[in-house]
């Protein structure tokens, strides 16, 4: 098993450097190509030439024609080499990655064990993805030359706003062993009740954005409370939350949607000098917030402690209702970050918004290395998945992917990264 | 006698450690034999290769006279080697019938089953173990004891030739122990081997007949178990000699730390008063299910109770939950350690400051620094074996996560803490250290209570006894040399309503 893997390792290691190589020597036989064309062209001129005296009905003696350069299969396969350049650099970029590092990783992995430490927190899990996330963006560097435009940067900082503060919440849900099926649904209502209170009652931009926030967070409280004092499972409870709030959605505005709200609103999602200052401000804080409460707050640790075995929290005198409620108040308090970003960039508000945010913002958690199961997980990773996850949906796009086959790799994705989740449980079980 | 099943050589090796080291293993037909050693001395490993769990990296395994490959359980079971572990593998809403016959129902034809044949041949299995079970029981609802003996049927309906038995009488009360040994000599007498591996050296003497001792992955010596004593026993385990297994300190008393007043909750704790002093430890003992652990539950706030009133260091205290307890100043190091005690996926530092990090900063912000200095600190002192404070509690042997279980509740600075079976799973050496972590408790004048079922650690900690009872005390001993363990099982059957 072990010895197989490091063939794998070496297949991969020997594939990528022959097809790097064979790159570097198409490219340098550009010279000799060059040459080739340049034979080439100099034939087809002088014919056109003599086409040409022909039609004028000059003798065209003194037109040389060169001989017809013959093209060896060595030039051939030059030439079908540096048409396909980019897809060949893509493949050996990711087999020389995905063989170096796991030799890397597994000699790191030894020297972790001579050092006698077996396995510490999610700090390689962290590192895996890192890799991954890396291996992605030299990929699309060149498949794509629009990829590493700054204009590129800004569109892919946008789609990922909303799903990175959802996520942020989501993780905090997640660690705890719980689930939030209501995120979507909780965008939507609070989104549209930004837009009729602003519209409908003039109520001033700071005012409906404080308001609207603390409805997505009472949602939450909501959610927290059917599952902590009704002992209610916390997909079925979130799954009811979720229809009842998209249903008020359409109920509240009879299915319609409100158009362009007060400059002072959709100023949150405005550029400032070319970049989207608020929001960028506005992300920095959620994360930072989430990062610092998971690892520097009591009630961080708890949330640890209940997603671990809440049987030894409640032992340790941790008040579970209390921390329960919280973590679900912080996911609907994301949702109500996440309306304002979203509905301020697109200067409306409709019920159909957000729909499926549920299964984006649990694919970049789970994707980061935070545990199902609960009790695993950190908002580095969740960083990370979240970056994972923008970045393949930016990159099917430029590379003119439908919307269908997008959702095949999306759901491809997080099925995958259970898979490894779930192996890497057993493994740690089996070392024990 | 001819050796039955032999391992010869066995090596294991896990990424960068040697597991097993050539390691040698001989059973004889209709014996039982006792495979013994420290925690992490390799016998789990051992017994997974013949289970068929892990397979070996070198060694070979001869089965009655002939070489076998075991390379997956169903290898093992088709060599009709069954293996009871300590966590029993029932599936507990299904009847004691159907998981006797478990994948393999008996069938009438290729699709009906044969329920009567397969609920009468259970019953017989059951009959012959002379177990009070009905076969048409589900398994919910069976104690710990007759759960085992299920399992046991189960191993005698597929005609089992090897019985590995893992700490089969930790979950069981004394009387229960006798029932289990009775099977036992049962088995042997129709040529089963057992392997029995148990902390409980006294067991080891009473019913094995040769032993294998393994220490750090290596065989020690093998024994017949007649031609030594305990005292040997332990010196092959541990590799030097222990002066005494029961460390105990006599102090004076103080005043009295805890008491509690006619404390009821649910069925099994009906009115129990009792009360500890600083400086003394206070043992509990009862059979499984006399409503000790349930005691100390009411008490800490885990589990509701209908009525009582409790009193630290004289102050009535409400507890409701077990926030209110630990600000009360109680600690309670529950017998379940990974069910209750640790939080497994998170690391040591976290799971030992879980109960007191108020002590750490404010809510707002944990001070990360003291917190490691603390709990290095502690590690230090409680002699954790471990890389870093940042290893997970589910890597770690039972004795150290047992010592982070401690450690967790002597950072609480309590008044008074309940051990509920502090030593159990855990080996020898660590059993000391546990000793004497209690011993330093009291010295600081905590009240300890300690609920065990092994009656020579009640007797050899204890300064008094309660002894209980169907939810309720029967007696409480000073522990003198009038306390001894008939005494005391008396006192745990019923005591004078014997007579009355």
């Amino acid at each position: 098993m072990k010895k197989n893997i490091k063939l794998i390792f070496i297949i991969c290691l020997v594939l990528g450097i022959a097809c790097g190589a064979l790159n570097l020597f198409a490219s340098s036989q550009r010279g000799h190509l060059a040459e080739i064309e340049e034979q080439q062209a100099a034939r087809k001129k002088a014919l056109a030439q003599i086409q040409a005296a022909d039609v004028l009905g000059i003798n065209p003696d003194d037109v040389v024609v060169p001989d017809e350069v013959s093209l060896t299969a060595m030039d051939k396969f030059v030439i079908g080499v540096n048409n396909t350049a980019s897809l060949l650099w893509v493949l050996a970029i990711d087999l020389i990655i995905i063989g170096a590092g796991g030799f890397l990783y597994s000699a790191w992995k030894a020297k972790q064990r001579e050092k006698g430490v077996k396995k510490l927190g999610s700090s390689n899990n962290v590192l895996g993805i890192v890799i991954a996330l890396v291996a992605l963006c030299l990929d699309l560097a060149i498949a794509s030359p629009v990829f590493l435009t700054s204009s590129n940067f800004l569109n892919v900082f946008q789609q990922i706003s909303i799903n990175f503060v959802v996520a942020v919440g989501m993780t905090f849900v997640i660690i705890s062993g719980g689930i939030d099926l209501s995120v979507g649904s909780n965008i939507a209502l609070s989104g549209l009740l930004m837009g009729i209170l602003m519209k409908n009652y003039h109520v001033p931009v700071f005012v409906t954005i404080f308001v609207c926030i603390l409805f997505s967070g009472i949602i939450g409280l909501v959610n927290g409370m059917l599952i902590s004092f009704l002992d209610l499972p916390p997909f079925i409870a979130t799954l009811g939350m979720m229809s009842i709030v998209r249903g008020a959605a359409y109920t509240v505005t009879a299915g319609q949607p409100i158009y362009t709200f007060p400059t002072g609103f959709t100023a949150v999602s405005g550029r400032v000098a070319g970049i989207p200052l608020w929001s960028t401000l506005i992300m920095l804080a959620v994360i930072l917030a989430g990062w610092y409460i998971l690892r520097y707050t009591r009630i961080g640790r708890f949330t640890y402690a209940i997603g671990g075995n809440e049987n030894c929290a409640k032992l340790s005198g941790i008040n579970l209702k209390k921390v329960k409620c919280f973590v679900y108040v912080v996911s609907g308090l994301c949702c109500g970050v996440a309306a304002l970003l979203l509905s301020s960039r697109l200067d409306s508000a409709v019920p159909t918004n957000a729909d499926g945010q549920e299964m984006d913002a649990i694919a970049a958690v789970v994707i980061g290395g935070t545990s199902m199961s609960g009790g695993e997980g950190s908002m580095i990773g969740t960083l990370i998945g979240i970056l994972i996850i923008g970045i393949i949906a930016n990159g099917l796009n430029l590379l003119g992917v439908a919307q269908g086959p997008q959702k095949m790799v999306k759901g491809l994705i997080i099925v995958v990264a259970v898979i490894i989740d779930v192996i890497r449980r057993k493994a740690s079980q089996s070392t024990k | 006698m001819a050796e039955f099943l032999e391992m010869r050589g066995i090596v294991k090796r896990f990424p960068g450690v040697l597991a097993l080291d050539h390691v040698n293993l001989s059973v004889r037909k209709g014996e039982v034999h006792a495979l013994l050693g420290e925690n992490g001395a390799g016998k789990s490993t051992l017994m997974k290769i013949l289970s068929g769990a892990y397979q070996m990296d070198e060694g070979e395994i001869l089965f009655d006279g002939q070489k076998v490959e075991i390379h997956s359980a169903q290898d093992a079971q088709a060599l009709n080697i069954s293996t009871i572990y300590q966590e029993l593998n029932l599936t507990e809403q299904l009847t004691v019938a159907e998981n006797i016959f478990m994948g393999r129902q008996l069938m009438k034809n290729k699709f009906q089953v044969d329920w009567k044949k397969m609920y009468d041949e259970a019953q017989r299995l059951l009959d012959e173990l002379g177990v009070e079970v009905n076969a048409h029981q589900l398994v919910r609802d069976l104690g710990v004891a007759h759960k085992q003996m299920v399992e046991v049927a189960k191993a005698l309906s597929i005609n089992s030739k090897v019985l590995i038995l893992d700490e089969p009488t930790a979950p069981l009360t004394n009387r229960e122990i006798d029932v289990l040994f009775d099977t036992i000599r049962m088995l042997k007498a129709r040529g089963v081997s057992m392997i029995y591996i148990s902390h409980r050296l006294e067991e080891v003497m009473e019913i094995c007949d040769r032993a294998t001792i393994m220490r750090d992955g290596q065989n020690v010596t093998a024994m017949n178990v007649a031609d030594t004593n305990l005292d040997e026993i332990i010196r092959y385990m541990v590799g030097r000699e222990l002066k005494e297994k029961f460390p105990k300190i006599h102090l004076t008393p103080g005043k009295e730390r805890l008491r509690v007043e006619d404390i009821h909750a649910g069925k099994q704790v009906n009115g129990v008063s009792l009360s500890a002093r600083g400086g003394e430890i206070l043992g509990i003992a009862g059979l499984v299910g006399a409503g000790r652990t349930e005691t100390a539950r009411a008490i800490f706030g885990m589990d509701p109770k209908e009525s009582g009133e409790i009193y630290i260091d004289g102050q009535k205290v409400t507890i409701d939950q077990p926030l209110d307890a630990i600000k009360a100043g109680i600690g309670f190091v529950t017998e379940d350690r990974k069910g209750e005690g640790l939080v497994l996926p998170l690391p040591i530092s976290q799971n030992m400051t879980l109960a007191t990090l108020d002590k750490f900063g404010s809510s707002l912000h944990l001070n990360l620094g003291q917190e490691k200095t603390t709990v290095n600190d502690y590690i230090g002192k409680l002699n954790i074996k471990t890389p870093s404070m940042l290893q997970l509690a589910r890597n770690l042997s039972g004795g150290n996560q047992q010592k982070v279980v401690l450690a967790k509740w002597l950072l609480s600075d309590s008044k008074v803490i309940i051990f509920d079976e502090p030593t159990r799973g855990i080996d020898v050496g660590a059993k000391i250290e546990v000793y004497n972590i209690i011993n330093d408790l009291i010295r600081q004048g905590v009240a300890v209570i300690m609920i065990s079922s092994e009656l020579p650690e009640i007797l050899g900690m204890s300064d008094r006894v309660a002894v209980m009872h169907q939810g309720e005390i029967t007696g409480v001993f000073d522990n003198d040399e009038t306390l001894t363990q008939e005494k005391i099982l008396y006192y745990a059957t019923g005591g004078d309503k014997h007579t009355a």
